[in-house]
């Protein structure tokens, strides 16, 4: 329950440095996907459901404010956490390759998919112009932050998740 | 949560699938185009906007603090600039007050309206931007309690900011004219002839926007000239200075022109707005 809670201020916290420090166009050139890296990060430590939720919560907090489509950003968020929990059993979780590949990956993916749905059908196919001044600045500054990130999010998940983590080691010898 | 999930059994794949219908549902509601957000938005918005403000404050100070520091010498070299700048504008002021009492006595000659000076006008703090990589849309900390709803326009450093697009009881969402989607029909403040002014994300680092569609029989377009909002846009008030114009080139089928505006507000350092609570009349308004 506090892993929960604890998980919604994270979400909140993410949301609004995303939207003021980060957004600071005087110092920074490209925000990252604070966002994504909550999602991937709890999908990747504690499974596909809780993935998913904190995806979707993830995806609609930032639609309801500034989405044109509600609902898009969730379902891709929500996507992202199911894809980030396929590896949840597969790795060790405090191994920090995992998450920053599928981060970086994912990060990338979910703005190819907004450039093609918003931007080439609207005609502006500068494609590598696109990729090079938006995406990839974007997915730099996010593989940076999700490394430090990432053990900030585990070492507080080991806290407050140690007897889940025990519940799931024994899975791991049961099995 | 979990337990909650080992009870009913849920499958990993059965909620994705749900999760999918439930986001899809949303997407179809707001196709639709029926205003159902509006009660996300002012929930999600009562709960987060306070915090933005409160962050955007403790923000600004490190901002001040930082950039003091290396600015000293700047300011040196500006206040030297601007004295010499101050010189100009006097004289030109001078000038400029000569010419309104004559504009007065001519607005009285053809009965018009001195509406233009006339614009309520509230001011707002910028307390969020738009996290995402593609568009520049940002929030503000006025909203219909402050008297503001969708499609008032939004001006700072005397230009043409952005329009609101969504409205919360406390806060409001400004598109800006540099983003990507934007499309204002915009003219040179001389001669009235007509264009179209629409973002654009590549060239928005360089600090610039597009315009297209302008014909310009008489040649006058060059360098430095004003564009404002034209008379017969729907939601742009009439007069509202856009830009100045950076280049200008002939397009492909040689009849317009087309080239590049730098906007006169400053989006890097975007601030505090004014927003204008007059919204353009239009024809079907008043019917």
């Amino acid at each position: 329950m506090i892993r929960n809670i604890v998980l919604g201020i994270y979400i909140l916290l993410a949301f609004i440095l995303e939207t003021t420090v980060f957004k600071n166009e005087a110092i920074f050139q490209a925000a990252p996907n604070i966002l994504l890296i909550i999602t991937v990060s709890t999908g990747f430590m504690r499974g596909k459901k809780a993935g998913m939720i904190t995806g979707f919560l993830c995806g609609f907090l930032y639609d309801a404010i500034f989405g044109s489509i509600i609902g898009l950003t969730a379902l891709l968020y929500v996507l992202a956490g199911y894809i980030a929990g396929a590896f949840y059993k597969v790795f060790f979780d405090n191994n920090v390759r995992v998450p920053l590949t599928l981060v970086t990956v994912m990060d990338i993916a979910f703005n190819l998919f907004l450039y093609v749905i918003f931007f080439l059908m609207r005609g502006r196919t500068a494609f590598f112009s696109y990729v090079i001044q938006r995406i990839l600045p974007e997915a730099v500054f996010t593989f940076i932050i999700t490394f430090f990130l990432y053990k900030i999010l585990y070492a507080g998940d080991r806290v407050l998740g140690a007897e889940a983590e025990e519940r799931r080691r024994s899975h791991w010898l049961g099995s | 949560m979990k337990k909650l999930f080992r009870k009913l059994k849920i499958k990993d794949k059965h909620l994705l699938v749900v999760m999918i219908i439930l986001c899809v549902g949303l997407m179809l509601v707001t196709f639709s185009g029926s205003s159902f957000s509006g009660p996300f938005h002012s929930a999600i918005g009562t709960i987060v906007m306070p915090l933005e403000r409160g962050v955007n404050k403790a923000g600004s100070v490190l901002v001040y603090l930082a950039s003091g520091f290396k600015d000293v010498q700047d300011l040196n070299e500006e206040n030297e600039n601007l004295r010499k700048e101050i010189a100009e504008l006097t004289e030109t002021n001078n000038r400029l007050s000569q010419q309104i009492s004559e504009l007065e006595r001519l607005e009285e000659l053809y009965k018009l309206d001195s509406q233009y000076s006339e614009y309520n006008k509230v001011a707002a703090n910028v307390i969020a931007k738009d996290p995402g990589t593609w568009y520049s849309t940002f929030v503000i900390d006025k909203g219909t309690d402050d008297g503001i709803s969708v499609d008032m326009n939004v001006i700072a450093g005397g230009g043409l900011v952005g329009i609101v697009t969504e409205t919360g009881k406390s806060w409001a969402v400004v598109q800006s004219i540099i983003d990507d989607r934007s499309n204002i029909s915009a003219m040179i403040a001389s001669t009235s002839d007509t264009m179209v002014v629409s973002g654009n994300l590549l060239t928005m680092e360089q600090g610039t926007i597009d315009f297209s569609e302008l014909r310009d029989p008489d040649n006058v377009v060059g360098e430095g000239t004003t564009v404002v909002t034209s008379n017969i846009s729907t939601k742009y008030l009439t007069g509202l200075l856009v830009g100045y114009v950076s280049r200008v080139e002939e397009s492909s089928n040689r009849l317009t022109k087309k080239g590049t505006i730098i906007p006169a507000a400053d989006f890097m350092h975007l601030r505090e707005v004014l927003v204008i609570t007059n919204l353009k009349q239009t024809k079907g308004d008043s019917e």
